[in-house]
């Protein structure tokens, strides 16, 4: 229990906290209600089949809950963000499609809230995920920091 | 920790995900489907029966303003609409709509479209012309589905009336009660 924590390691856990804490609470609210992002999967007009459809509404919220609460416990940190830092760069090639494409769709990332982005898809869901990503980069490449099991293990 | 052991970590979560995923996909309920679109409307009426539906249904293509709207519109924007003659889809359940709903509404939850069919209302409705989908106003989720499912079958004008039927009411505007003439049976 005596090391020393890093002074980047400060920097590093509400990083950490902040982003699990979301994933968290995007997986939850997906799986609330399925339907309604099942149906912004499909609106994304991907070209996937109906049931890779269905398969993904719910695989994507599970994934995000796994890293989500691996990162808020600071279990295998680096590798559950390394894990949403992928899923975030997906994301934001969705995103960037869809505005390409002019489509005038839902995201459905939080459920039926709207965090900090409202209405259709647009540049405010791809600079949010941009954050996302930057958060997710600082725990990838400075580690766990204080009040993780990681951190404890290594001891 | 090498970086290989991060990416084995990283793989184990993601296939514990992907397993409880595939896990919770095969014990939950069917999800509906988006339905084929709709023909694409008769030049005039496009109300199959004129005489069982209002005729506003079909009154909505020559629009002028909607172009400019986002997805989510004001109660005011959506009185615009109703004046012009744009079709409106009420989003709730039934009770809900026999109890009181926005004067000529179509009513087309989201339930009407499972398992990938197409609602009996969806004919009356123009693929490229304005609609307007309302539920309860606030958080319901419904409207939000319904528009999601418009949009699927090829609707590409869909507007949320944000405050809902709640709000309609609120500002005094026309409304109705009583069963569906279409869909519901």
């Amino acid at each position: 229990m005596g090391s020393k924590v890093r002074p980047v390691g400060w920097l590093v856990l509400p990083c950490r906290l902040i982003l699990g804490g979301l994933f968290v609470f995007a997986g939850v609210m997906k799986l609330l209600n399925p339907q309604l992002f099942q149906q912004s999967i499909g609106a994304f007009k991907v070209g996937l089949p109906e049931h890779l459809e269905i398969l993904l509404t719910f695989v994507v919220p599970w994934c995000e809950i796994a890293a989500g609460s691996a990162l808020l416990l600071g279990l295998w940190t680096r590798s559950a963000a390394m894990m949403l830092c992928t899923l975030l760069v997906g994301f934001i090639g969705l995103i960037a499609s869809v505005l390409i494409r002019g489509m005038d769709v839902k995201c459905s990332c939080f459920g039926k809230f709207e965090i900090p982005c409202t209405g259709p898809v647009g540049v405010c869901h791809l600079v949010r995920n941009g954050v996302m990503l930057a958060l997710g980069l600082v725990v990838v490449f400075f580690g766990p920091g204080p009040l993780a099991i990681d951190r404890e293990s290594t001891k | 920790m090498g970086f290989m052991i991060m990416v084995q970590r990283a793989c184990t979560l993601a296939l514990v995900g992907i397993l409880a995923g595939a896990i919770h996909s095969a014990l939950s309920k069917p999800l509906q489907l988006a339905p084929k679109p709709p023909a694409p409307p008769e030049p005039t009426p496009t109300v199959a029966n004129p005489g069982v539906v209002s005729p506003k249904a079909g009154a909505s293509a020559e629009t002028p303003k909607p172009a400019a709207l986002g997805l989510d519109i004001s109660v005011e924007q959506a009185w615009e609409l109703f004046q012009s003659g744009t079709p409106f889809v009420d989003a709730r359940a039934m009770n809900e709509y026999e109890e009181g709903h926005i004067d000529s509404a179509l009513w087309m939850p989201s339930e009407e479209f499972m398992n990938g069919h197409t609602p009996e209302a969806l004919q009356l409705l123009d693929a490229k012309a304005p609609v307007v989908v309302y539920c309860d106003g606030g958080l319901c989720d419904a409207s939000k589905n319904v528009v999601v499912l418009l949009q699927q079958a090829g609707f590409t004008r869909c507007h949320i009336l944000t405050d809902g039927y709640p709000g309609w009411v609120k500002a005094k505007h026309p409304i109705a009660t009583g069963k569906p003439q279409i869909g519901g049976h």
